[in-house]
């Protein structure tokens, strides 16, 4: 799976958000705001990426447990989808 | 994901990531390429402000302030010849704090080269302008010309 428009994410005074850009920023127009945790995860979808393997970076990445992770990467792809964000 | 105007957005934010769209502030703002910063409003703009108005279609217009009215904003855009007209004080909902051409952000309030261009935009405006209209001319000659064929 991966995210279905093309984002460009950025700081912005102290937060992180993504727009959607180029011919995408016709079919979504909205903005994503992001966490630490949520933009490691959203620039990972970038390419096709599965869930397993963003568990496994977020495991590199931080000190969390396998739980913890899998929770978290779980929720945010399901709040993406809802969006209509993610492309399998 | 919460709906929010772009106005709510700056109410609740105080900053957003937006896409420019259009060709009226190129080659500042590419159309859809590159991203900006806008912030709500904390001070009076000033001449040479990018600022996001309400336009008379409703929706939300980026230009750059020319000149300060006793009622409002002359805008115009950086690629454009004609003035926007006066933009009302209260249709001023947000101002251009920085953009992003690439991964390199450029702060409106500090970036050199940012200051470097706006000059060129204000020293190049009448020539540019000038240059439009020779080009107009010569487009009404040339249809003459055809029409007495």
């Amino acid at each position: 799976m991966k995210l279905k428009y093309q984002f460009a994410v950025r700081e912005v005074g102290g937060s992180v958000m993504a727009v959607a850009v180029g011919a995408d920023s016709d079919k979504f127009n909205g903005l994503v705001k992001l966490n630490e945790v949520a933009r490691s995860i959203f620039e990972m979808l970038a390419d096709d990426v599965t869930e397993e393997e963003i568990v496994s970076r977020l495991l590199d990445e931080y000190e969390v447990s396998e739980e913890d992770a899998a929770g978290a990467v779980s929720g945010f792809i399901a709040k993406l989808r809802s969006e209509g964000l993610i492309e399998d | 994901m919460d709906d929010f105007s772009i106005e709510e957005a700056l109410a609740e934010y105080g900053r957003i990531l937006e896409v420019p769209a259009g060709r009226s502030m190129e080659p500042m703002l590419r159309d859809r390429r590159d991203t900006m910063v806008l912030a709500g409003l904390k001070r009076e703009p000033r001449r040479g402000d990018v600022v996001l108005f309400r336009d008379r279609s409703g929706g939300h217009t980026l230009h750059r302030v020319i000149k300060k009215k006793k009622d409002g904003y002359l805008t115009r855009g950086d690629n454009c010849v004609r003035s926007d007209g006066v933009c009302p004080r209260e249709a001023v909902v947000g101002i251009l704090e920085g953009f992003y051409k690439g991964e390199k952000y450029y702060d409106c309030s500090s970036s050199p080269a940012y200051k470097l261009y706006v000059a060129y935009v204000r020293l190049s405006y009448l020539p540019r302008r000038a240059a439009n209209g020779a080009r107009s001319l010569l487009k009404k000659l040339k249809i003459r010309t055809d029409e007495k064929r």
